[in-house]
C-alpha cells in the first residue's frame, strides 16, 4: 500500500469537523449556526471552536446580520477556503489513484 | 496516510456534500396561501355564476393570482434571507416558479384568446400540479407527497370527462385535499424540526 506524507495535506482542513464544515458550505451560498450544527452532527461549543479556526485561517467568511429583527450569523466559504477544498480534495484523490 | 484512509476521507466529504445539497427546508405555508386563495377565487366565480352576475371572470382570477404571485415575491425574498440555499432548496424553488408561470399562461392567456373553455381551465392546471407534486416529493424525499399527485391526476381526468359547474366544487376539494392540508402538514413537520434544531 503506498504511504502518502499526510504534511502535505492542509491541517486546517484535514480534521474530520472542519472537513464536514466546509463540505457543508461548498453546497450553499450561505448557511446559520444551526444548519451547520444539524448537517455537522456536532455539538454547539464544538462547532463553534472549529468555525472559529477556519475563520482564522481565511477560509470561512462571517457575517452578522438582523433577519426578522433577530440577530444571525450566517457563514459562507471565502474563495480562499474554496481553493483549500479543491486542492484537498485534489490530493486524496491522487493518492488514490497511485 | 494510505489509500484506504484517503478512500474513507473522500466518501466522508461525499456523504456530506450529497445530504447537504439535497436539504430542502419548507414551511408548507406557499401551499396553504395559494391554496386558500384559489379556493376562495372558486367560490367567488361559483356564487357569481350560481347567482347569474355576468361579467368577465377572468377579472377574479387576475386578482387571486396577482396576489398570490405578490406574495411568492416576497415570501422568496425573504426564504433566500432565512433558509440556505441549498441545490435543492433552488430546485423546488425552480419547479414551483416554472410550473406557477405554466399555470398563469394556461388559466389566463388560454381562455381569454378563446383556445379553450373555461370549465377546462381547472383539470389543466390539475394535471400540472400533480406533476409538481410528484417532483416536489422527489425532492423533498416524502413519499405521501409524491402520492398527492395521483389525486390531482384522478381529479383531472374526472375534470376532462365530466366538465361543468361541479369542477369548481371538485378543484376546490382537490385544493383543500392535496394542497392545504399538506402544507399544513409540512408546516408542523417544518416547525418540529426548527424546535428540534434550536
Amino acid at each position: 500500500m503506498n504511504k502518502f506524507d499526510y504534511h502535505q495535506l492542509d491541517d486546517i482542513i484535514h480534521s474530520r469537523i472542519r472537513l464536514a464544515i466546509i463540505a457543508v458550505l461548498i453546497t450553499v451560498d450561505d448557511a446559520e449556526f444551526n444548519f451547520l450544527k444539524e448537517k455537522v452532527n456536532t455539538t454547539d461549543g464544538n462547532l463553534s471552536v472549529h468555525i472559529r479556526k477556519l475563520e482564522e485561517a481565511g477560509y470561512v467568511l462571517v457575517k452578522k446580520e438582523f433577519i426578522d429583527r433577530k440577530p444571525k450569523t450566517v457563514y459562507s466559504l471565502s474563495n480562499k477556503g474554496k481553493k483549500a477544498f479543491e486542492i484537498y480534495v485534489e490530493q486524496l484523490s491522487k493518492l488514490i489513484k497511485k | 496516510m494510505d489509500e484506504k484512509t484517503a478512500l474513507d476521507e473522500l466518501q466522508f466529504i461525499r456523504k456530506i456534500i450529497e445530504d447537504s445539497k439535497k436539504t430542502v427546508l419548507d414551511d408548507g405555508i406557499g401551499y396553504i396561501f395559494w391554496g386558500i386563495i384559489i379556493v376562495v377565487g372558486l367560490f367567488t366565480t361559483n356564487i357569481l355564476i350560481i347567482s347569474k352576475v355576468y361579467f368577465n371572470y377572468l377579472w377574479i382570477w387576475l386578482i387571486v393570482i396577482g396576489i398570490g404571485w405578490t406574495y411568492s415575491i416576497i415570501s422568496s425574498r425573504r426564504k433566500k434571507e432565512r433558509l440556505p440555499r441549498t441545490f435543492g432548496q433552488k430546485l423546488i424553488h425552480s419547479v414551483w416558479i416554472s410550473i406557477g408561470i405554466g399555470m398563469t399562461l394556461l388559466g389566463l392567456v388560454g381562455p381569454a384568446v378563446g383556445a379553450y373553455k373555461g370549465f377546462f381551465i381547472s383539470p389543466i392546471l390539475s394535471v400540472l400540479l400533480g406533476s409538481a407534486f410528484f417532483i416536489s416529493g422527489f425532492i423533498y424525499d416524502l413519499k405521501w407527497v409524491k402520492l398527492l399527485s395521483i389525486g390531482w391526476w384522478i381529479g383531472a381526468v374526472v375534470m376532462f370527462i365530466y366538465p361543468g359547474m361541479h369542477s369548481f366544487i371538485i378543484m376546490g376539494s382537490l385544493m383543500i385535499f392535496f394542497q392545504i392540508i399538506p402544507g399544513i402538514i409540512l408546516y408542523r413537520k417544518y416547525k418540529r424540526e426548527a424546535k428540534v434544531q434550536s
